[in-house]
C-alpha cells in the first residue's frame, strides 16, 4: 500500500495524524507529508482510518496490485 | 430596516433570516437555523445585515470554501465586510495568504499546541478547583471566559488586567447588529492592539505577537497594516470561539447525564467525544465575495455579491452526516466544517481541540456528576460567533482529585 496525499488540497486539519499517527508524518507547519510513503501491511487498518478522517479528501492509499 | 433585494436574486430564493437578530438564534439554535436551512433552498438570499447570501448546504458550502479563485476571501470581491486594515491572513487569498499562514503555522501545529499541554491542564485544574467545592457555577463567565482567554493572553504575553476590557472589545465586534458598531468595536480592538505591536516591534519577546510581526513575506517585512492585521486576527480568534463552543459543550452534557457519564467511566471517549460534540455545536461563520458573474450550482452570480457560510449547522446536515440530530460518541467519522475547509482552514483548531480536550478529562476527573440549573431551553446570542449567554451549572457536594482515591467524596 502506498500513499498519495495531494499537497494543493491538503489544509492540516492534522485528522489523518492524529487518528494513524505511526502512519501519517506532519511537516513543521502541521501538513500532511506521507506522500509517496510506503504502508507496511500491519498498518493498513490505521492507515485506512487515517485516510478516512481526511476533512479534504486530500489522501489516497493505493492499494498493492491497483494500478497507480 | 428593509434591505432591498438586488435585482438578479429570483424571489424564491428569498429568505427572511438575520444572523444577528433572528428568532431562531434565540434558543437552541443549531436545531432552529438548521431547521431553516432544510426548508430553504441550498443557497437562498437572506434578507438581514444588509442582504447576501446564505450558503445553506455543507457540501455546496465545501466545494465553494475550496475554491478561493471563485469565491476570494479578499474584501475588494465583498465591499460589504471590508476592514481598516484588512484582518490577516483571513482577508486574503492565496498566494499571499499562504505567505502569511507560514508565519504563524508552526506555531499553531498540532507539534507546537503540544507544547502548551501541560500548562493548558494545569490552568483547566485551576479554574475547575475554583469551583468545585461551592457545587455550582455560572460556567461561561467563571469559566469559558477565563479559560481560552487566559491562555491565549499568556501566549500573547498581554497583561492579565486587560482581559474583560479586550473581551467587552471582541464581544462588539463578533456580536452587535450594526455593522457600525462592530467596526467601530474593531477599531477600538486596533488601537489597544497597536501600542503593544509598537511594543513588540521595539523589544520583541518570545510571544505569539512578537512572531507574527516578524514576519516576511515575498522577501520583506510585513507593512504596519498587514501587522495590525494580523494581530487584530489573532485576538478576535483567540478570545471567543472556544469559550463559546466549549460552553455549549458543557450545557450540553449537563442535560445529558448518561452521555457525560460515559465519559466519566471512559475518559479515553473524550476525544472522540469532543469531535462529535463539536459537530452539532459550531459557532463560528465565515463570507467569501464572488469574483465574477457566474453560475454555480444553479444560482446566477454577479461579481461582488456577499457570501455567508454558517458552519454553525453544516454538521446536522443530512448529506454530509447520516441522522444528523444523534449526539454518538462512537460514530466512525464526525463529519464538519466547524474550522472550515480549504486554504483557511482556522489555523487554531489543534489548540482549540486540546483546550477542550483537557478541560473535560479534567472536569471528569474532579466532577462525576453536574446538571444544568435552569427550567427549559438556555438563552443564546446570534451574531459572527453564537454563545450561550449563561450556562448555570450544579452538581452534588465536592469530590477529591487524588489519584489514588479518584471516587472519594470529601
Amino acid at each position: 500500500m502506498k500513499i498519495v496525499v495531494d499537497r494543493q488540497v491538503c489544509a492540516g486539519h492534522a485528522l489523518c495524524a492524529a487518528k494513524a499517527p505511526d502512519v501519517f508524518q506532519l511537516d513543521d507547519e502541521g501538513y500532511c507529508c506521507s506522500d509517496g510513503a510506503v504502508v507496511p501491511p500491519h498498518l493498513h487498518e490505521q492507515a485506512r482510518l487515517g485516510a478516512r478522517h481526511c476533512p479534504e479528501a486530500a489522501i489516497v492509499l493505493v492499494e498493492d496490485g491497483d494500478s497507480a | 430596516m428593509t434591505t432591498q433585494i438586488p435585482a438578479h436574486v429570483p424571489s424564491e430564493r428569498v429568505v427572511e433570516f438575520d444572523r444577528f437578530t433572528s428568532p431562531e438564534l434565540q434558543r437552541c439554535p443549531h436545531q432552529g437555523v438548521s431547521t431553516l436551512f432544510r426548508n430553504s433552498p441550498d443557497i437562498f438570499y437572506a434578507t438581514g445585515d444588509r442582504g447576501h447570501w446564505v450558503v445553506a448546504s455543507a457540501t455546496v458550502a465545501r466545494d465553494m470554501l475550496r475554491q478561493p479563485d471563485k469565491f476570494s476571501s479578499d474584501p475588494v470581491h465583498n465591499p460589504a465586510n471590508a476592514r481598516k486594515p484588512p484582518t490577516l491572513p483571513n482577508q486574503t487569498d492565496p498566494p499571499l495568504h499562504t505567505e502569511l499562514r507560514r508565519i504563524i503555522n508552526p506555531f499553531f501545529s498540532p507539534a507546537g499546541v503540544q507544547k502548551m499541554e501541560d500548562g493548558v491542564r494545569q490552568l483547566a485544574g485551576e479554574l475547575i478547583d475554583g469551583v468545585a467545592a461551592g457545587g455550582h457555577c455560572e460556567f461561561v463567565r467563571e469559566i469559558a471566559q477565563q479559560f481560552p482567554v487566559q491562555l491565549f493572553m499568556r501566549m500573547a504575553n498581554a497583561p492579565m488586567d486587560d482581559r474583560d476590557t479586550l473581551v467587552a472589545k471582541v464581544d462588539g465586534f463578533t456580536r452587535a447588529p450594526d455593522i457600525q458598531q462592530r467596526l467601530a468595536a474593531l477599531g477600538e480592538l486596533g488601537d489597544y492592539l497597536k501600542h503593544m505591536i509598537t511594543e513588540r516591534e521595539r523589544e520583541p519577546g518570545d510571544d505569539l505577537v512578537s512572531l507574527a510581526i516578524h514576519g516576511t513575506v515575498q522577501g520583506r517585512g510585513l507593512t504596519d497594516d498587514e501587522k495590525q492585521g494580523m494581530v487584530n486576527l489573532l485576538f478576535l480568534g483567540g478570545l471567543d470561539t472556544v469559550a463559546a463552543m466549549l460552553s455549549f459543550i458543557m450545557a450540553y452534557l449537563g442535560q445529558h447525564p448518561a452521555q457525560y457519564r460515559r465519559l466519566v467511566d471512559d475518559p479515553s471517549l473524550i476525544g472522540n467525544a469532543i469531535e462529535e460534540l463539536m459537530r452539532v455545536h459550531g459557532v463560528a461563520g465565515m463570507e467569501r465575495g464572488v469574483t465574477t458573474d457566474m453560475e454555480y450550482a444553479g444560482v446566477q452570480f454577479k461579481a461582488r455579491d456577499r457570501l455567508v457560510f454558517m458552519p454553525h449547522v453544516y454538521g446536522l446536515d443530512p448529506q454530509m452526516v447520516d441522522d444528523p440530530m444523534r449526539v454518538d460518541f462512537d460514530r466512525p467519522v464526525s463529519s464538519h466544517l466547524v474550522f472550515g475547509s480549504g486554504p483557511h482552514r482556522c489555523v487554531g483548531s489543534h489548540l482549540a481541540r486540546l483546550e477542550m480536550k483537557v478541560f473535560i478529562e479534567e472536569w471528569v476527573r474532579r466532577i462525576p456528576a453536574f446538571s444544568v440549573d435552569a427550567e427549559g431551553d438556555l438563552p443564546t446570542r446570534g451574531g459572527l460567533v453564537w454563545s450561550p449567554v449563561a450556562v448555570p451549572l450544579v452538581w452534588p457536594g465536592a469530590v477529591s482529585v487524588n489519584p489514588a482515591n479518584p471516587g472519594d467524596r470529601v
